[in-house]
């Protein structure tokens, strides 16, 4: 499938039509989904009404959105009119469908995208690999033995594999900066609150973040500029105005000051993820490396803010449906909620200090570099990582080098890096709150310069 | 019970044990035998990562609110 631009252009150009684009990204969900397991609901007639009246509006002479024609797929944490918003639970699946779609949901609408349907993920977002046990592993269209990454899983995994070119997901700790890397498509996690999440089942109210996959770096600007805007309803999203990124996206990086994260990101990146960061510093001109102070106390913060806010939300489940829960998160649930709330203070003053030191830095350097995940995509069922020389845990540590960035709300763009192996890998690009127009911009310089690019599986990555 | 105790980075899952069982009542959770253990297992797990945050001196000044704002 051709990226979202291509499309479009396409669409407006009478080169093919909205109903035409549609109706071919449900025919490929139709053939390949069921070998993946990306999507829990598709959006037949809903999709095809949809594409029908952007036809309608080029025929009439309408001005069509940016995104006219469209088709995109949301992980199923978002609201959608008619659908039950599942954030990957069992335990949510009775619930009454949604009056109406999530704020995002509807911007990428408003901009004349087409929603086709609903996309896997780790029950309540509570996960890297997107290994569901109640609604199945969502397989990495790489290898369909390994994980997708998660827990925006499907949302990668659908646009790796073509089905559809844009998706949307969320980012609590990595959920989209881990499967962007582990099935090589680009995603942009932005600062905390400058995209609202209205319309989306929570996680941790304090670290969720909501973004964009898709297979292009302009992609990534355009969709993420239809999608910026204030929104009252989220206490946590900006008054800032739209600060569009495709006006500066071509401007390259000559003149940014760009960093190698190195110190605790090298020490736990496996072998092509230090490569990834290398090369893509590299291209960018890197000047130096750059150490931040304490990163993995700032990791732990985010992981004991984690615990004890997921495991406090989820506690009214815990107490009804003890024994319907997903097994993978269920004792992590129990045993976050009983977080001592001195630890939770603490972690939060923590995020606070780690956070001043970090704009310290960016005194300096505009963009810095680093892995988004420390090894490629992992096998379905694998339970421990090597790293180190150290055996981990396999599905916390996926989340080691994206924890300490999220934790403090700063703009990361990841790009998949080619030709380093068989399997993909991305590195993250991470700017100053607020200056995801830098992230952008390096994402699209690594394109131009091929060396970051988007491959269909099966190609090198 | 001193919590500080528990997070600590050779904390043992039999140290972590009678927390558990508190918390599990004072929640309001019931729990067999199996599943208790499993959870005292993952709060050992958390406390070793929480004894990074709690041991870390921070400026008494430091801000105790989240950072639910940016701008």
């Amino acid at each position: 499938m051709e990226d979202a631009f291509s499309l479009t252009r396409g669409i407006r150009d009478g080169r093919t039509s909205a109903e035409a684009v549609v109706r071919d990204a449900l025919a490929a969900i139709t053939a390949q989904d069921g070998a993946l397991n990306c999507f829990t609901a598709v959006l037949g007639e809903r999709a095809l009404a949809a594409a029908r009246a952007v036809a309608a509006d080029r025929r009439a002479g309408r001005a069509l959105g940016p995104l006219a024609g469209v088709p995109f797929a949301v992980k199923n944490l978002f609201d959608v009119a008619g659908l039950t918003t599942l954030a990957g639970s069992r335990t949510l699946a009775g619930r009454p469908p949604a009056a109406r779609d999530a704020t995002l949901v509807s911007r990428l609408c408003g901009a004349g995208a087409v929603l086709v349907g609903a996309l896997n993920m780790d029950a309540y977002a509570y996960g890297f690999t997107t290994e569901n046990s109640h609604y199945g592993p969502t397989r990495n269209p790489w290898d369909p033995e390994r994980i997708a990454g998660g827990s925006s899983g499907g949302s990668a995994a659908a646009v790796a594999a073509g089905l559809v070119p844009l998706s949307l997901g969320s980012d609590t700790n990595g959920s989209i900066r881990v499967p962007a890397s582990l099935c090589g498509v680009f995603g942009l996690k932005p600062t905390f609150g400058r995209l609202p999440r209205t319309g989306s089942y929570p996680f941790v109210a304090d670290l969720d973040h909501l973004g964009p996959f898709t297979t292009s770096a302009r992609d990534l600007a355009q969709v993420y500029d239809v999608l910026q805007g204030p929104d009252a309803a989220d206490p946590a999203c900006t008054r800032r105005a739209p600060e569009p990124v495709m006006p500066v996206l071509d401007d390259g990086v000559s003149g940014l000051r760009v960093g190698r994260l190195s110190g605790y990101f090298d020490r736990w990146a496996g072998e092509q993820a230090r490569r990834a960061s290398a090369l893509a510093a590299q291209a960018l001109g890197a000047a130096g490396e750059v150490t931040l102070p304490e990163v993995e106390r700032a990791r732990a913060a985010a992981f004991v803010v984690t615990a004890s806010q997921g495991g406090a939300l989820r506690l009214p489940e815990l107490l009804a449906r003890y024994d319907e829960i997903e097994p993978h998160s269920r004792d992590r649930l129990v045993a976050g909620a009983m977080t001592p709330a001195a630890w939770l203070v603490k972690a939060q003053k923590l995020r606070a200090w780690f956070l001043r030191q970090a704009l310290a830095v960016f005194e300096d350097w505009d963009v810095l570099v680093a892995p988004a995940t420390p090894v490629p995509a992992t096998r379905i069922g694998e339970d421990w990582l090597e790293l180190d020389g150290q055996r981990l845990p396999l599905r916390p540590s996926l989340g080691l080098l994206t924890q300490p960035i999220s934790c403090i709300g700063l703009p990361v763009a990841v790009a998949p890096m080619a030709g380093l192996g068989p399997l993909p890998i991305g590195v993250q690009l991470i700017a100053a709150p607020w200056r995801e127009d830098l992230c952008l911009r390096a994402a699209r310089a690594l394109e131009r310069a091929g060396v970051a690019r988007f491959v269909a599986p099966g190609g090198i990555a | 019970m001193n919590t500080k105790n528990l997070a600590r980075q050779d904390v043992a899952v039999e140290d972590v044990e009678p927390f558990v069982r508190a918390g599990c009542s004072a929640l309001g959770l019931e729990l067999d035998e199996a599943a208790l253990q499993r959870v005292a297992g993952v709060f050992a797990m958390n406390a070793r990562i929480a004894s990074l945050v709690t041991s870390f001196d921070l400026p008494e000044a430091e801000d105790p609110l989240p950072l639910t704002r940016l701008d």
